[in-house]
C-alpha cells in the first residue's frame, strides 16, 4: 500500500490524473477518523488529504468561509466562534466509536460523510450549508460546482450530491459553507420518567410549536444514567438564541408541555447534546451499531421492530441511534418510512452484507449511471458505498 | 462589448413535425381527455414568464396521474419527440419555453393535496398545487409552507422543485431544497423513483437535492413531499430610511454582525421609490436614498427585542427614521410598497426586463453606482429593489418593446449586470433559474469543463437530450454510452424566434 500526501491541489490533481492513467483506484481520506464508517474501500493506494489546509476566505459578514478539505474541522469552529458564528448543522464528530479521538476530523470529511448533530431537525444538513466546492472528478479533471455566495440556483445542485458521497464521485479539494450567527445563549428543558412513546409526544409536541427549539432528544434510563448518573428515561429540549428570547421561549415551552417539565442545568443540557454528536458516550458496549432515519411520528413503532439492547432518540425521534443485531434491519427501516445505516460492526460482521440502505433496481442503475458520469474508471474509493461502485 | 446574441433555440426535427398527427395520435391514446393540438389553443402554451420568447410547440399534454406522466414519457422517449415540463408557466427565464418539435407536458391538471401528515410536519401533494395552497390548507393548524416565490398564488409546487424557487423570507427558511423532504421522479423511460420521503434525509446519494433546480432537465416530478413549518406568532416589520444605499448596506451587514438572522430584508433604492411614490403614495422620506424593509419573526418578546436591536444598528448606521409596524395592518403596509415594485415600474415604461444576480453585499455600492452608470450608457432607465440579506439583486431594466432596438439593449444591459455580477465575486441567478435567458451567459461564471461536469450528470438521466431541450447549457453536447466522454458540438444556426 502507498500512501500519496499532496500539499497542493495541483499536486493532489496529478495524482488522480495519474491514478486515472495508470487505472489505480484511490482511497480517499482526510485525517481518517471515519474509515470504519461505511464499507472498506477496495483500493490499494491511498489519497490522504489532510495535507490541504487553511481557511482561505472567511466573511463573517456575507456568512461564507472556505476552506481547503484538509482543515481540521475543529479549527474551522474555533474560527467561527471567534466571530459568534458556527456551522448550523452541528456536525457529527464520531470518530470515538471506532476508539479514535474526537476533534480530529477534516471539514472535507466531514461533509463527504454528512453526518450532522442535533441541530439538523431545525437548521438543515450538512448539504443544505455546503454552497460550492472545487473538486476533482475519476479522470483527474478539476472542476468547480455552485458558487460564494448564500443564494445560488445557476446549474445543476452538485454540492448536494457531494455531500454524502463518501468520496465515490469526486475528491474535493476546498469546500465553501454558509455560516449562521451561533445564539449567545442556550436553555434546556428536561421532563424524566415518560415512556418512549410519551416522549416522543412531547418532542413532537415543541416542534411543532413556533417556540424554534434546536434540540429535541429522549433517552432511555439505561442510556440516560451513562450521562446524567441517573437510571429515569428524560425527554430533553434545548432552546437556542438571544438572551431575552431564549428565557421567553423557555417559559413559554415549560407551558406548552405541562406537568413535569422543569429547566434543567445548563451544563448538564449542553453535555447531553454534546455527547449527541459524538454518539460513542451514549453507548457503553462495541456491539452493532445503527442509525435509524425515519418519519419521526414511527419511532415506537420502529423500536418495537428492533427490540435495541441500547438506543437513544435525537430529531424528536426521526432519528435513531440503536444497538441491536435484529435481523432484516434495511427492511424494516424501509417499511417505517426510512432507512438504516451500520455505524458499528462487530468483528462477524461480513463483507458482503449492506452497510448503507440497499437500492431499489431503478435508483441503482441510476447511481450507477452517475458514478460513471464522474468517475467511469471507478478508481475513486470504489467498494466504500456499494460494493460495485 | 456584445455579450448576448438573441438567444437561438435549437432547429426543430422536420421528421418529428412531419409525423406530427400521428405523434398526437398516439398521445391522445394515452391521456384521451388531455392532449391540446389545435393551434389556437396551443398559443396559451407559447411562452412563460419571459414573454419576449414565444414558440408554439407540437402538443401540450395535460396528465391526470403519475402513471399517465409515465405513459408520456414512455411514448416520446420511444419515439424521440421532446418534452417540455410546465407547472404554471411562471419562470421568469424561459424555463418552460416550449421547441416547435416536441409537446408542452403541463402538470396543473395533478392539483391534489394528497396528505397533510401533521405529527411528522409535511404534506404530501401531486406537482400541480399551488405554492400558496399548501399553506392555505394546514394554516388553521397553525403551519405554513416557507418559501413564497412572489408567483406564489400561481406558481406550483412541481415548478418550484424543478427551479429551485425562492422568496423574501429564503434569508432564514431557505429556498425549496431546503423545505423538501421527498419527491417521486419520473425518468425519461417512464420509470418513477421516489427521492427521500417522511424522514430527514434520504439514504445513499442525495438525488433529491440533485434534481431540485435542475430545470426540467433531468426527469418529471410526480409528486412532491414538503417540509410544513408552524407558523411564527409574531412578526413585525421594520421600514428604515436612509441617506445613501451604501449606509443601507451597511446596516444590514451590521444586522448580520450583531447576530441577528431576520425573516427577511429588502432594500429598494431612490429610483424604485419614486416608481412606487409614483403609484402608491406610500410617503417615504423624501430626503432617502434608498429604504430597507426588515421583518423579524418568532415569539412577541423576542420579536420586540430583536427590533429594537436592528433599530439600534440603523441609527449607528445614519438612518434617517425608523418606522416599526405596531399591527399587521401597518406591517402589511409597509410591504405593500415593495409588493408594487413591479407593478409601478411597469406604470413607467411598457416593458421590464426583472434580472436577478447575486453578489457579496460587500459588493453593493459599487455594483450599485455602476448599474447606475450603465443605464446611462443603455439609455434604459433601471430600478433597483434587492433581497439584501443574500446579496440577491432584482434590477429592473424599463425599455418599450415597440421602439427599435429597445429590446436588444435591455438583455444587452441585462447581461452586462450579471457579467458585473459574477466579476465581483456573484453569480448569475440567485432564485429565477438559467433557463433560456441566461444559458448563453453560462460560460461568464463556469469554465467548459466545469460546465461539461454537469452535462455528463444531464446524460446520466437523459442521455437522448430529451427533456427540456435548448435550456441552462449553452452548447449542443452528446452523449455517449456510458455517460463518460464527450462530444461538443458548435451550435447550429436557427433563426430568431418570433417575438411580441
Amino acid at each position: 500500500m502507498t500512501v500519496e500526501n499532496p500539499r497542493t491541489e495541483q499536486q493532489t490533481l496529478e495524482i488522480v490524473r495519474q491514478a486515472f492513467e495508470s487505472n489505480a483506484p484511490l482511497a480517499i481520506e482526510g485525517h481518517a477518523t471515519k474509515l470504519q464508517l461505511g464499507r472498506k474501500s477496495t483500493a490499494t493506494h491511498v489519497l490522504n488529504l489532510s495535507g490541504l489546509t487553511g481557511i482561505t476566505l472567511y466573511e463573517p459578514e456575507e456568512m461564507v468561509i472556505t476552506a481547503r478539505a484538509g482543515t481540521p474541522l475543529a479549527d474551522i469552529e474555533e474560527t467561527l466562534a471567534r466571530h459568534g458564528q458556527c456551522l448550523a448543522f452541528e456536525p457529527g464528530d464520531v470518530a470515538e466509536l471506532w476508539g479514535g479521538t474526537s476533534g480530529a476530523a477534516t471539514i472535507g470529511g466531514t461533509i463527504s460523510a454528512g453526518i450532522c448533530g442535533p441541530r439538523r431537525f431545525s437548521a438543515g444538513a450538512a448539504r443544505d450549508h455546503l454552497l460550492g466546492f472545487t473538486g476533482i472528478n475519476g479522470m483527474g479533471e478539476r472542476f468547480k460546482a455552485g458558487g460564494k455566495v448564500v443564494k445560488n440556483v445557476t446549474g445543476y445542485d452538485l454540492p448536494k450530491l457531494a455531500a454524502g458521497s463518501f468520496g465515490t464521485l469526486f475528491v474535493m479539494t476546498e469546500v465553501t459553507l454558509r455560516t449562521v450567527p451561533r445564539g449567545s445563549t442556550a436553555a434546556y428543558l428536561s421532563i424524566e420518567g415518560l415512556s418512549p412513546e410519551a416522549g416522543f409526544k412531547c418532542l413532537r409536541r415543541a416542534a411543532a410549536s413556533p417556540l424554534d427549539p434546536t434540540g429535541l432528544a429522549y433517552l432511555p434510563a439505561m442510556t440516560a444514567s451513562r450521562l446524567t448518573g441517573k437510571a429515569h428515561p428524560v425527554a430533553i429540549f434545548r432552546l437556542e438564541g438571544q438572551a431575552s428570547g431564549v428565557a421567553a421561549r423557555a417559559t413559554e415551552l415549560c407551558r406548552t408541555l405541562g406537568e413535569g417539565a422543569s429547566t434543567l442545568d445548563n451544563a448538564q443540557g449542553a453535555k447531553i447534546f454534546h455527547a449527541l454528536t459524538r454518539i460513542a458516550p451514549l453507548f457503553s458496549d462495541a456491539g452493532e451499531l445503527w442509525r435509524l432515519s425515519i418519519p419521526p411520528a414511527n419511532a415506537t413503532e420502529m423500536l418495537a421492530a428492533l427490540s435495541p439492547s441500547s438506543w437513544a432518540a435525537d430529531w424528536a425521534g426521526g432519528l435513531l441511534w440503536c444497538e441491536t443485531n435484529a435481523a432484516q434491519i434495511h427492511t424494516l427501516a424501509k417499511k417505517a418510512g426510512g432507512h438504516a445505516t451500520l455505524f458499528r460492526k462487530t468483528s462477524v460482521w461480513p463483507d458482503s452484507s449492506e452497510v448503507f440502505p440497499p437500492l431499489d433496481p431503478a435508483t441503482r442503475a441510476l447511481t450507477l449511471r452517475l458514478k460513471d458520469a464522474f468517475d467511469p474508471a471507478r478508481i475513486l474509493n470504489p467498494g466504500r458505498m456499494y460494493k460495485d461502485m | 462589448m456584445q455579450i448576448l446574441a438573441r438567444m437561438q433555440m435549437p432547429p426543430p426535427d422536420a421528421t418529428i413535425l412531419a409525423r406530427r398527427a400521428a405523434i398526437i395520435n398516439g398521445l391522445r391514446g394515452l391521456v384521451p381527455d388531455g392532449v391540446v393540438g389545435d393551434a389556437e389553443a396551443l398559443a396559451a402554451y407559447d411562452s412563460d414568464a419571459l414573454t419576449a420568447y414565444r414558440q408554439k410547440p407540437l402538443a401540450v399534454v395535460l396528465p391526470k396521474s403519475a402513471t399517465q406522466v409515465s405513459d408520456v414519457l414512455r411514448f416520446c422517449s420511444s419515439n424521440h419527440v421532446k418534452i417540455v415540463p410546465r407547472g404554471a408557466g411562471t419562470s421568469l427565464s424561459g424555463g418552460a419555453l416550449p421547441v416547435g418539435d416536441g409537446i408542452v407536458l403541463g402538470l396543473s391538471r395533478m392539483n391534489k393535496i394528497l396528505e397533510i401528515d401533521l405529527e411528522n410536519r409535511c404534506a404530501v401533494v401531486e406537482p400541480g398545487v399551488t405554492n400558496l395552497a399548501i399553506t392555505r390548507a394546514c394554516e388553521a393548524d397553525g403551519f405554513y409552507y416557507a418559501p413564497d416565490p412572489s408567483s406564489q398564488i400561481a406558481c406550483t409546487i412541481g415548478g418550484n422543485v424543478a427551479e429551485n424557487s425562492g422568496g423574501i423570507h429564503c434569508l432564514k427558511y431557505g429556498l425549496t431544497t431546503n423545505n423538501l423532504m421527498g419527491v417521486e421522479f419520473a425518468l425519461i423511460d417512464g420509470t418513477r423513483i421516489r427521492f427521500g420521503g417522511k424522514a430527514h434525509d434520504s439514504g445513499g446519494l442525495d438525488f433529491l437535492g440533485l434534481i431540485t433546480g435542475s430545470e426540467g432537465l433531468l426527469g418529471v416530478v410526480t409528486e412532491v413531499t414538503v417540509r410544513l413549518r408552524p407558523k411564527p406568532p409574531a412578526a413585525q416589520a421594520l421600514l428604515i430610511a436612509f441617506p445613501t444605499i451604501e449606509q443601507a448596506g451597511a446596516c444590514v451587514a451590521g444586522i448580520i454582525a450583531a447576530g441577528i438572522i431576520p425573516a427577511a430584508m429588502e432594500i429598494m433604492d431612490r429610483f424604485a421609490m419614486d416608481a412606487i411614490e409614483a403609484h402608491l403614495t406610500p410617503g417615504y422620506p423624501s430626503a432617502a436614498g434608498a429604504i430597507l424593509i426588515a421583518e423579524v419573526d418568532g415569539v412577541d418578546i423576542e420579536v420586540l427585542a430583536t427590533a429594537v436591536d436592528i433599530e439600534n444598528v440603523a441609527l449607528r448606521n445614519g438612518a434617517l427614521s425608523c418606522q416599526k409596524s405596531t399591527s399587521d395592518a401597518e406591517r402589511d403596509r409597509i410591504w405593500a410598497g415593495r409588493k408594487a415594485a413591479f407593478a409601478a415600474a411597469g406604470r413607467i415604461a411598457p416593458d421590464m426586463l426583472c434580472m436577478d444576480g447575486t453578489i457579496p453585499r460587500r459588493e453593493l455600492a459599487a455594483v450599485l453606482k455602476r448599474i447606475g452608470e450603465m443605464s446611462t450608457e443603455f439609455g434604459l432607465p433601471v430600478a433597483n429593489v434587492f433581497h439584501a440579506g443574500d446579496g440577491n439583486l432584482h434590477p429592473l431594466i424599463m425599455f418599450d418593446v415597440m421602439k427599435t432596438g429597445d429590446l436588444e439593449r435591455a438583455e444587452e444591459f441585462g447581461a452586462a449586470i450579471l457579467k458585473l455580477c459574477v466579476d465581483v465575486g456573484g453569480v448569475l441567478t440567485g432564485e429565477h433559474g438559467v433557463g433560456v435567458e441566461k444559458r448563453d451567459l453560462m460560460p461568464l461564471m463556469f469554465e467548459p469543463i466545469d460546465l461539461a461536469v454537469q452535462e455528463r450528470v444531464k446524460c446520466a438521466f437523459d442521455p437522448s437530450a430529451l427533456l427540456n431541450p435548448g435550456k441552462v447549457f449553452p452548447s449542443l453536447s452528446a452523449c455517449v454510452e456510458g455517460g463518460a466522454m464527450h462530444v461538443h458540438g458548435g451550435r447550429l444556426p436557427f433563426p430568431n424566434l418570433p417575438r411580441l
